[in-house]
């Protein structure tokens, strides 16, 4: 009895469960009580709903979702840049026609191609995969807080939504090097 | 021989509880943080990401203390020799389909593969230390020692 490879099974068990149960009602008292409760239940799928698009969880103040509608009618304007979020291997399997490439994982090295291209006062949509990728909102939010442009927008459903739609795409490379 | 055995896995079994005690503390404070770090890992169904947010630091906590005091030792040492085993299932599917664990999307890169692999060799080396503890560890290192004693009078 003295490792516990040698305790018997339903001991190990039995007790097993009963500090599971223990933890459980701790953690959810204490989610009951503290100030940095969480829901008990997430939103972690992106949806509509009759008011239009439902926040996901990682939704932060200052984030602005844009539905498809709204990024094909800012499709059409001179002042408006879309930048993909995903990795270059992604990017070159299909991406917006036009779309410059920043991946948010591999910043430092692409930030600069950002900072040349595209003016201050240029309208940016950020995109990513799909409706619960979350990297577009990551980038946009860099792109507003750390190189400080006024107007950065997420697409709401990614590149899967622009397929959807039938919108332009290509897989051109948009850097000279 | 078998004293220095019975020392080191005392040894093992402290350090395993206290690093799950530390890596409970973080998941406490922000559990926002972590529902979206498990939310990430695409394995568990929506409604359920944010009660395992909730619950699991605590079951880290509880289990890791008892692990470490060496009280209710065989169980504590099951639930955290069964979260082991799930987190290396959990990131080992993640390298197979290529998720990057960071930002919870699919992707071809090589070195988000990296970082996941990173991951997986810790929770093997954690592995190795609840194999090491489970043939080891002795009771009498621990205080359900005193706890034998007082259900045999």
């Amino acid at each position: 009895m003295d490792r516990i490879k040698d305790v018997s099974r339903y001991k190990i068990i039995f007790q097993s469960l009963v500090l599971i149960a223990v933890s459980l009602a701790i953690g959810l008292v204490v989610n009951i009580l503290s100030p940095n409760s969480i829901a008990w239940v997430g939103t972690w799928k992106v949806a509509f709903d009759s008011t239009g698009i439902v926040k996901p969880s990682y939704f932060e103040e200052g984030d602005t979702l844009i539905t498809i509608d709204e990024a094909i009618a800012m499709y059409q304007s001179d002042r408006t840049v879309f930048i993909d979020a995903r990795y270059p291997e992604e990017f070159l399997e299909g991406h917006i026609e036009g779309a410059l490439i920043l991946p948010f994982e591999e910043y430092d090295a692409y930030i600069g191609y950002i900072r040349r291209l595209v003016p201050r006062d240029a309208a940016i949509v950020a995109y990513c995969g799909e409706d619960d990728c979350d990297l577009s909102l990551y980038l946009a939010r860099v792109l507003r807080q750390d190189e400080g442009y006024p107007e950065v927008y997420t697409l709401h459903g990614g590149f899967v939504a622009w397929l959807d739609a039938d919108m332009p795409v290509s897989d051109e490379w948009p850097y000279d090097n | 021989m078998k004293d220095t055995l019975k020392i080191l896995a005392f040894i093992v079994r402290v350090a395993l509880g206290i690093i799950f005690i530390v890596a409970s503390f973080d998941k406490i404070m922000h559990p926002a943080e972590f529902a979206k770090i498990i939310h990430n890992y695409r394995l568990m169904p929506g409604f359920l990401i944010n009660l395992l947010a909730i619950t699991l630091p605590w079951i880290e906590l509880i289990c890791g203390i008892l692990l470490t005091l060496g009280l209710f030792r065989e169980g504590a040492f099951s639930v955290i020799t069964a979260l082991i085993i799930i987190f290396i299932i959990a990131v080992g599917i993640n390298v197979v389909r290529g998720v990057n664990l960071d930002c919870g999307c699919f992707t071809v890169s090589e070195h988000a593969r990296g970082s996941a692999m990173l991951v997986l060799l810790r929770d093997f080396g954690l592995l190795a230390m609840a194999i090491f503890v489970y043939f080891f560890d002795s009771i009498s290192t621990g205080l359900d020692r005193f706890r034998k004693k007082s259900l045999a009078t």
